[in-house]
């Protein structure tokens, strides 16, 4: 047989090993998934959704197949290096509790959790700022104290008739983190209590997990959501839906300091409450 | 000459296509070996639940005011193993009839045999400790703590509960020499005959009741009154010597390696191993979380493994166990995960219903070394082992095992074991101070003759013990008096009498 026989075959055997391979590997369920960019349950269920008066206000996301498990560790905090930081007209340490000489007091909870509050004195009698500028007088106490991290995003803001709270959450690309957050509290555009609890930039795993579709998420929360809600029309929306990780998964743990996150669907109702789905199966 | 080349350059690219699919299929299957885990670790074990259910003591009156309370351990295996005969005889077939206290004390005065079962058992926990298939609901919920057999007048077996006194009598059949009468004739010979064994060995202790020590009725007893004796003995010879002994957790979390945590979780979680995670709390505390914690292993502080899982309530297989099925259900699962201690034995039951239809049972395991108690109420979990079964499911698990290193020897000058006397006269303010804290009524008489009688007519507990102590990360067993004074229980050291521990009656089980 001469060598340009043989390369046919070779190339007809190689074409034929290689999609064997290709099947075997899964190459064949993700071309199909790839084709499935739309959830295809999802307009039934926004359907049975709006039927017990809820409305979506949220861009519901494209289907993400797979989601990537991240192991998150608590960013640990010296407590003495922050208070020489917070409280600059000198402070008391008593059993862990720091007390500035102006009355400021300090506590770094379980070496990751940050509350720091002025006395009532020092709040300033004023109306709140406006919005923007609120969020601008928050960011830079967070610049200045060096707590001004990229992976952060405004999460809340609420106006109370004499101050105003401002709230943060940390991110992970695309997905959130829930449990870490910090917050600001503020009179006029001083700076009157700050929390904080935050993760170490996130360590990617090799696991990877499927996760549900959105529609199935939405399906599973419906009972939830639908407890407000008492007729037809819309009392009640979702107004974001979000994949992402929490640490703490259920009653069996408490007080973890790091390890694999859990991936959970993250919705957010027009009523305040937040509801989350377990989002692998 | 075109085509060849391309050919060749074709055949190259689906190599390198091969090689790379080549990989990730070895890659897949590789990964989905090590997420299966290893079953291995998945022990299928069988444990016989009589071994776990024995006596959590035992008094043994040989007449005439002489007892003992400590003796050959295969002595009382012999025991325990021919009272069991009798009790089936007796609590199998026969009615029973209610007890009074005179018949009761009798009963312990006279040539018997009294055991003190580990908790308040119903009858039919009774037998199933006794090894019989038999279930008897006689005497519905009602649960006793101490059962005697009497010897010298052979035919009755007597169920106690002290704190109630409430006293119950069945009688086993020795009038006639046929079929299986035959066979308790035996046992009750048998019986008889190991008492004789016991009152003659060397190694006996001689006990006397601390009533008859003390002539406690000639001093307390009232005109008028009924008088309840206290039938708690104190031994009136010589005790042999009880070593220390240094022991260890069997696993430090700062020593903790991943072979031993894949190990149990491998047990834990078996081949279905594809979503656990793993997270460390801030005591440092290792959890291996299944899913969205369904189920959780702990390796805890204090070499304590826990094991927890949701109840899955509503499922077609939640059928309720009975006590005996349950118990062999968690005494199968706890043995998965490693060899019981020596003395390893049953020494609490609760049983609770959290909601229609769900029944909670928890067993509470101890052990013993050298045939003692190992008393852990210093600890924050009192148990060498638990685990609770809901209906059919085991929910809770926790293993607290210690591996034994060394004996440590006696450093005290006298090895004498202080006596009852002595060791209330050495704490007497200590056991004064808490007698009047719960009797405010008798302060009014803590000056007059006879008040320190009183106060030794309330002990409920005087029993030898091993008491597991806490020091800096060591970790020992030390020889210690349990004494119980009304609810207040002090633990002594055995030589010294210095106090270890004192605990209220709820931690006491």
């Amino acid at each position: 047989m001469d060598w340009k026989k043989s390369k046919n075959i070779l190339i007809f055997a190689l074409i034929l090993t290689n999609i064997a391979l290709f099947a075997m590997t899964g190459g064949l369920d993700k071309l199909i998934q790839r084709d499935q960019t739309q959830d295809p349950l999802l307009p039934s269920v926004i359907a049975l959704l709006n039927g017990r008066g809820i409305g979506i206000n949220a861009i519901i996301p494209a289907i993400p197949l797979n989601i990537r498990a991240i192991d998150l560790e608590y960013n640990e905090i010296e407590a003495a290096q922050l208070a020489e930081e917070l409280l600059t007209e000198g402070y008391e340490e008593i059993n862990g509790l720091f007390v500035g000489r102006d009355g400021a007091l300090l506590v770094v909870a379980l070496e990751r959790e940050i509350r720091f509050e002025l006395p009532i004195d020092q709040w300033i009698v004023s109306d709140p700022l406006e919005e923007e500028e609120a969020w601008q007088v928050g960011e830079a106490f967070l610049a200045a104290h060096g707590f001004d991290q990229a992976d952060r995003q405004r999460w809340e803001l609420s106006v109370e008739p004499d101050h105003v709270i401002l709230e943060w959450r940390q991110k992970y690309g695309s997905y959130f983190l829930e449990e870490a957050f910090m917050r600001i509290r503020l009179t006029g555009d001083k700076v009157v209590s700050f929390e904080r609890r935050w993760f170490n930039e996130p360590q990617p795993q090799e696991n990877v997990h499927k996760v549900i579709q959105p529609s199935k998420a939405l399906f599973i929360a419906a009972e939830e959501i639908a407890v407000t809600s008492t007729g037809p029309e819309p009392s009640v929306k979702i107004d974001s839906i979000e994949l992402g990780y929490q640490l703490e998964t259920g009653s069996l743990t408490s007080e973890i300091t790091s390890g694999e996150a859990s991936p959970y669907w993250r919705m957010r109702l027009s009523d305040g409450r937040v509801i989350f789905v377990e989002a692998v199966e | 000459m075109l085509l060849e080349k391309a050919k060749s350059a074709i055949l190259m690219v689906l190599f390198a296509i091969c090689a790379y699919l080549a990989g990730q299929f070895l890659l897949d299957t590789s990964s989905i070996s090590a997420r299966a885990g290893s079953a291995g670790g998945n022990v299928q074990v069988s444990v016989n639940i009589e071994d776990l259910l024995n006596p959590q003591g035992y008094q043994v009156s040989f007449g005439g005011g002489l007892y003992s309370g400590h003796f050959d351990s295969g002595l009382k295996n012999s025991l325990w193993s021919s009272a069991k005969g009798l009790i089936r005889s007796a609590l199998e077939t026969s009615d029973y009839t209610e007890a009074d206290q005179v018949i009761w004390d009798e009963a312990v005065t006279q040539r018997s045999v009294t055991i003190k079962l580990p908790f308040a058992m119903t009858m039919d926990q009774i037998l199933v400790a006794a090894g019989s298939d038999v279930s008897r609901d006689l005497l519905g919920t009602a649960a006793f703590d101490v059962v005697i057999i009497p010897t010298a007048e052979p035919g009755i077996v007597l169920l106690g509960n002290r704190s109630e006194a409430r006293f119950v009598s069945f009688s086993y059949s020795v009038g006639t020499t046929t079929g299986a009468v035959t066979a308790q004739i035996t046992q009750s010979e048998d019986l008889a005959a190991l008492l004789t064994e016991i009152e003659q060995d060397e190694k006996t202790v001689e006990y006397k009741r601390i009533e008859d020590t003390f002539s406690l009725r000639t001093i307390l007893e009232k005109s008028g009154q009924a008088y309840r004796e206290n039938h708690i003995i104190e031994p009136i010879v010589a005790m042999p010597t009880f070593e220390k002994v240094r022991v260890q957790n069997e696993f430090s979390l700062e020593t903790l390696s991943e072979e031993q945590e894949r190990y149990y979780a491998d047990i834990a979680f078996g081949a279905r191993f594809d979503f656990v995670k793993r997270v460390r709390e801030v005591d440092g505390s290792v959890v291996y979380l299944y899913g969205y914690g369904d189920r959780a292993l702990r390796f805890g502080a204090q070499g304590r493994l826990e094991y927890q899982e949701r109840f899955r309530g509503g499922s077609t297989s939640d059928e309720i166990l009975s006590f005996k099925d349950s118990l062999t259900k968690a005494v199968s699962e706890l043995r998965k995960y490693g060899e019981f201690p020596e003395g390893f034995y049953l020494r609490y039951f609760t049983e609770t219903e959290d909601a229609p239809g769900v029944r909670v049972k928890t067993f509470h395991f101890s052990h013993r070394h050298e045939g003692l108690t190992v008393d852990l109420s210093d600890q924050e979990m009192p148990y060498t082992a638990t685990v609770e079964i809901t209906n059919d499911q085991v929910t809770y698990l926790m293993k607290n095992y210690k591996d034994i290193q060394r004996l440590l020897p006696t450093t005290e000058s006298s090895n004498q074991i202080l006596s009852l006397d002595r060791l209330i006269e050495s704490q007497f303010d200590l056991i004064l101070k808490d007698y009047l804290t719960l009797n405010p009524e008798a302060a009014a008489s803590k000056d007059d003759f006879g008040f320190v009688y009183q106060i030794l007519h309330d002990i409920t507990e005087y029993e030898l013990v091993y008491f597991l102590s806490h020091d800096n990360n060591v970790l020992t067993y030390l020889p210690a008096w349990h004494l119980g004074i009304g609810s207040n229980h002090y633990y002594f050291d055995l030589y010294t009498g210095e106090l270890l521990q004192r605990v209220p009656t709820q931690a006491v089980k």
